[in-house]
């Protein structure tokens, strides 16, 4: 019996894993050939070499409490595409199909931005980002433990193209 | 002493992958050890300093037109994959290309393709990086403190 709950138990977090990232992963599928998006993953691998190096500061602390949580991103972006503003709403759909509760909303002139999380037991194990504007489209899931203090001064820090909207996080909500 | 000769001619086997496909399709070539990428720290940031103290050696090749539109840097990935290297980032389309595949041991390595917008690198990397110094890097690193080693041609030594 004890097995078969240990079973049971591996069974449903290999499922849980798998199913992160899986609204990206979606559009991965629908844009592979689309030389217009960007499709970019980082894996846990990548995350892993965070977990055991030593802060000397505590911007470097901060830094490295957030990031060696987490368990890996999937980004998907493009600054020129066709009905940008429909796949923003598609996107904010397929979200919210999958399960996700909306954390903030920011509507801005240019670009909207809709951010939404899956949370169980007070633990954020999925974020993503939804944003569309005139032109460009750009949707970003972040897995793992999310604190969500630090990921918009990982955005910052990292200055990688397309994580920029992260930074509303730190925002009041409009 | 017979484990520290192991390991290196393990780390050597590695690094001859990456050799033996990037020597076949090279335009330039640069192999870095920490004194030299310190030398490029033209304003003596010391978290690049830091950083470069954690790296034991870094080669990086300016791959030919022919690797860029055959890809063939593909077989050199598939190799590392043999030989339990694992993906860490993977990013395509819109014109970029890039890959970079881990191994952690003693001693990590790094292997992958980068491509810009007018190169195609590959590189390899071996050490253990002090990752958590790029923040800081990253905020204090202005424009022209680091030397770009990667606009060298050979022509202007000549």
């Amino acid at each position: 019996m004890k097995q078969a709950v240990t079973l049971l138990a591996a069974l449903l977090m290999t499922l849980g894993a798998w199913a992160q990232g899986e609204v990206v992963s979606k559009y991965f599928d629908q844009f592979r050939d689309n030389e217009d998006y960007v499709k970019a993953s980082i894996s846990s691998k990548m995350f892993s070499l965070f977990t055991e190096l030593e802060a000397g500061s505590e911007e470097e602390e901060e830094f490295l409490k957030a990031v060696s949580k987490l368990k890996g991103m999937k980004i998907l972006y493009g600054d020129s595409v066709a009905n940008a503003s429909k796949l923003y709403k598609t996107g904010i759909d397929d979200v919210n199909k999958a399960g996700f509760e909306e954390l903030m909303t920011v509507l801005d002139a240019e670009e909207n931005f809709h951010f939404a999380i899956k949370e169980k037991g007070g633990i954020i194990s999925e974020l993503i980002m939804v944003s569309g504007g005139k032109k460009g489209f750009s949707l970003i899931s972040l897995y793992g433990e999310i604190d969500l203090k630090n990921i918009s001064k990982i955005a910052r820090s990292m200055r990688v193209e397309g994580l920029s909207g992260l930074d509303k996080l730190d925002q009041p909500e409009n | 002493m017979v484990l520290l000769l192991g390991l290196s001619q393990a780390l050597l086997a590695q690094e001859d992958i990456f050799k033996d496909y990037a020597k076949q399709r090279y335009l330039q070539s640069y192999c870095l050890y920490p004194s030299t990428l310190r030398m490029l720290n033209l304003n003596d940031n010391t978290a690049f300093d830091e950083l470069a103290s954690s790296i034991d050696k870094l080669l990086i090749y300016e791959l030919d037109s022919v690797a860029a539109t055959s890809q063939s840097f593909d077989q050199m990935l598939k190799a590392y994959r043999e030989e339990g290297f694992e993906e860490y980032v993977h990013i395509i389309g819109a014109g970029q290309y890039t890959t970079i595949l881990g191994k952690e041991s003693r001693i990590d390595e790094m292997v992958g393709v980068i491509t810009l917008a007018d190169q195609v690198l590959a590189f390899f990397l071996r050490g253990n990086v002090a990752w958590q110094k790029i923040p800081t890097l990253m905020n204090t690193l202005q424009e022209n403190d680091v030397f770009n080693v990667l606009n060298l041609k050979t022509e202007e030594w000549n």
